[in-house]
């Protein structure tokens, strides 16, 4: 079968095998002021580590921006440029296709570089979708696009976003005496929807830093396969999300554990449930109770017995009724869903 | 503001970008003609921006735009603008320079200790606020003061390899020897109005045209002294500029200013509205213009912006 699409080698980065094995240097290291328990700085510590230092980091506007990278100082031990809000799709995109052309017209030393733009959610899976979009169907490039969604808009106070989830106490959704829920949208399938839109996309996947080797080795499975990939964290966020900074670990395994957030990969059109969520698929644990993971955190501290109900449904409906569950929403049939009336 | 980022942020980082720009209309109504707004929109920005009137000034201020934008003195873009249908979408014939001659003229782009390369561990463009940001918009200020110098270099240089004058880098002057009243604008405007000057000069009135060339940055004295010699100077805008002084147009505004500074008595600048959209600006539009300049040669008041050739 002809090819023609004509990929660049990637480096070898094979998964670690242990947390013990993991190298020593650092390069994300001190000089960000990122907060307590901040997820996503963590996030970023382990992609720079697993990525090493043949690296190009493209960071878009949001809080892996100016808490890391605020004049004068920075904590990046590998290049880093920013690039605006929505455009963390066309700096990948437009990073790895110009350093494609420098190697293939002799202008720069053939070695495979890795480029990894960075947005959050806001910037990610609300403005920036167009781009990221566009840079999947490429082929050709190769990239990593990594998501760190803490579930709003948090560099500017928290605000909501499309991944806010429903009901969220936010400074744009505060719950009030005459409407407790202002915040109605559920939270978009961002992930899923990389994944099912570009089908020569070759790899997407879902992480979180609770389990940080398995978000690792995704992500050095990224950088390895060549062409464009997509990567959604889950950054539990002690500011937007309302709780002690320590409790940040503990966040993240609750948001997968009661099957809030799927852990999964698509390699080569191929999905495959991954870490805990694999386990709670094939019945060797259960789901915990949703009650568990929301009343943990502040933003939900206005919820009532009604609200988590119809939370735990809609997660239910996930798990039982989509086609893919935790990952592709299909119904069989149509059914009513209505939330609770205030 | 998260759509006109991506041409602030150009300056800000000093990219050396080289921009074709077909000047379109903006929306609505969605006209397909040529106005000037989409690239006077970066006016502020750090762009340096310079219009031409044929293609094969086009393909000249392309090589001299790289030439001068990759200078490590100035690291800014450059937007080129060509009326959109009228030189983006003719053909004419066209000197193409040799390799050799080009490789001459253009140094290797060489973004040296600032690249962006594993081998070179830098972070571009971090987070500023406050404490550090007018010292960062400095650099800019001084880099755009630089341009003229590099400019004028490089079209020397251009002459020198290629054999082609330009004369004054930052205006053309046709036939303003011995007028009394000049005419300006930019773009391709100057073909009718260079008509119109030569029937006119049958016709014994002395009139001139100064075409701005190179809008950012603007040579404001340089122009001064050349307008001073006139009686009445009269610009067309191919532009708009709702609520600006006057509500003239964005260029009649900058002459004037440039012209509030200037040596010996004050010379009334009259600005014209015309072409917007692609409408064409006729050998007789610019007659009109030229009586209204006499006019306020001759002393008499005239308004301040009018607009030429609009349906009443």
């Amino acid at each position: 079968m002809a090819t023609y699409i004509q990929i660049d080698p990637t480096q070898k980065l094979d998964p670690f095998k242990s947390v013990k094995k993991l190298p020593l240097e650092e390069y994300f290291t001190s000089g960000h002021r990122t907060c307590q328990g901040c997820e996503s700085a963590l996030l970023m510590k382990m992609m720079a580590k697993a990525a090493g230092p043949r690296s190009i980091i493209l960071g878009s506007t949001g809080c892996m921006y100016v808490a890391n990278t605020t004049y004068y100082s920075t904590a990046w031990v590998v290049p880093w440029m920013h690039t605006q809000l929505g455009s963390s799709g066309s700096a990948a995109l437009g990073t790895s296709a110009a350093l494609k052309v420098l190697m293939r017209k002799g202008k720069m030393k053939n070695e495979p570089i890795n480029v990894i733009a960075f947005c959050g959610d806001g910037g990610g899976a609300d403005m920036g979708v167009g781009a990221i979009s566009a840079t999947l169907t490429h082929a050709e490039y190769n990239s990593l696009i990594l998501m760190y969604d803490n579930e709003s808009y948090a560099n500017t106070d928290i605000q909501l976003s499309g991944s806010t989830p429903w009901g969220a106490n936010t400074t744009f959704s505060s719950p009030g005496s005459v409407k407790r829920i202002m915040h109605r949208r559920w939270k978009k399938n961002m992930a899923g929807m990389m994944a099912a839109g570009h089908p020569e996309c070759r790899y997407v996947a879902t992480i979180c830093m609770s389990y940080g080797l398995h978000g690792m080795n995704a992500m050095r499975k990224a950088l390895a396969i060549g062409g464009p990939t997509f990567i959604h964290s889950l950054d539990p966020c002690p500011k937007g999300w309302d709780y002690d900074p320590y409790l940040s670990h503990e966040m993240g395994e609750l948001a997968i554990n009661t099957g809030v957030w799927p852990l999964y990969e698509v390699e080569d059109r191929v999905l495959r449930l991954t870490g805990r969520t694999e386990q709670i698929a094939a019945g060797k644990i259960r789901r915990q109770p949703v009650r568990d993971y929301l009343l943990k955190q502040g933003r939900f501290a206005h919820f009532t017995n009604d609200d988590i109900d119809y939370f735990q449904s809609k997660i239910d409906e996930m798990w039982q009724k989509w086609l893919i569950p935790g990952v592709i929403p299909f119904f069989k049939d149509v059914e009513a869903d209505p939330p609770p009336s205030k | 503001m998260y759509a006109m980022e991506a041409l602030t942020v150009t300056p800000a980082l000093r990219i050396p970008m080289v921009a074709m720009v077909g000047n379109r209309a903006l929306d609505d109504p969605g006209a397909f003609g040529v106005e000037h707004n989409d690239a006077l929109a970066v006016r502020d920005l750090g762009w340096q921006l310079v219009w031409v009137d044929s293609a094969q000034e086009a393909l000249d201020t392309a090589l001299i735009a790289y030439r001068v934008s990759e200078d490590r003195r100035i690291f800014l873009p450059c937007a080129i603008s060509c009326d959109g249908a009228f030189l983006t979408h003719s053909q004419a014939l066209v000197q193409i320079p040799s390799q050799e001659k080009v490789n001459e003229f253009l140094p290797r782009y060489n973004r040296a200790d600032l690249l962006l390369h594993p081998d070179n561990p830098i972070t571009v463009a971090p987070q500023g606020n406050e404490d550090w940001v007018m010292e960062i918009r400095r650099q800019n200020y001084a880099a755009m003061e630089r341009v003229s110098v590099v400019l004028k270099e490089a079209y020397a240089d251009f002459e020198r390899i290629f054999g082609r004058s330009y004369g004054n880098p930052f205006f053309e002057e046709y036939m303003t020897d011995d007028a009394d009243i000049v005419l300006m604008g930019m773009g391709t405007l100057s073909t009718p109005v260079r008509v119109a000057i030569r029937q006119m000069r049958n016709g014994g009135k002395k009139v001139g045209f100064v075409r701005m060339r190179w809008f950012r940055p603007f040579a404001a004295a340089e122009l001064a002294k050349s307008l001073s010699r006139f009686k009445a100077v009269g610009v067309i805008d191919r532009d708009y500029s709702f609520g600006s002084p006057y509500m003239s147009g964005v260029v009649t505004t900058e002459v004037r200013t440039a012209m509030y500074s200037a040596p010996g008595p004050k010379i009334p600048v009259l600005g014209f509205i015309a072409g917007l959209g692609g409408r064409e600006v006729t050998v007789p539009d610019v007659e009109t213009v030229a009586a209204s300049v006499y006019k306020a040669a001759e002393g008499k008041s005239q308004p301040l912006t009018q607009w030429i050739g609009l349906r009443e």
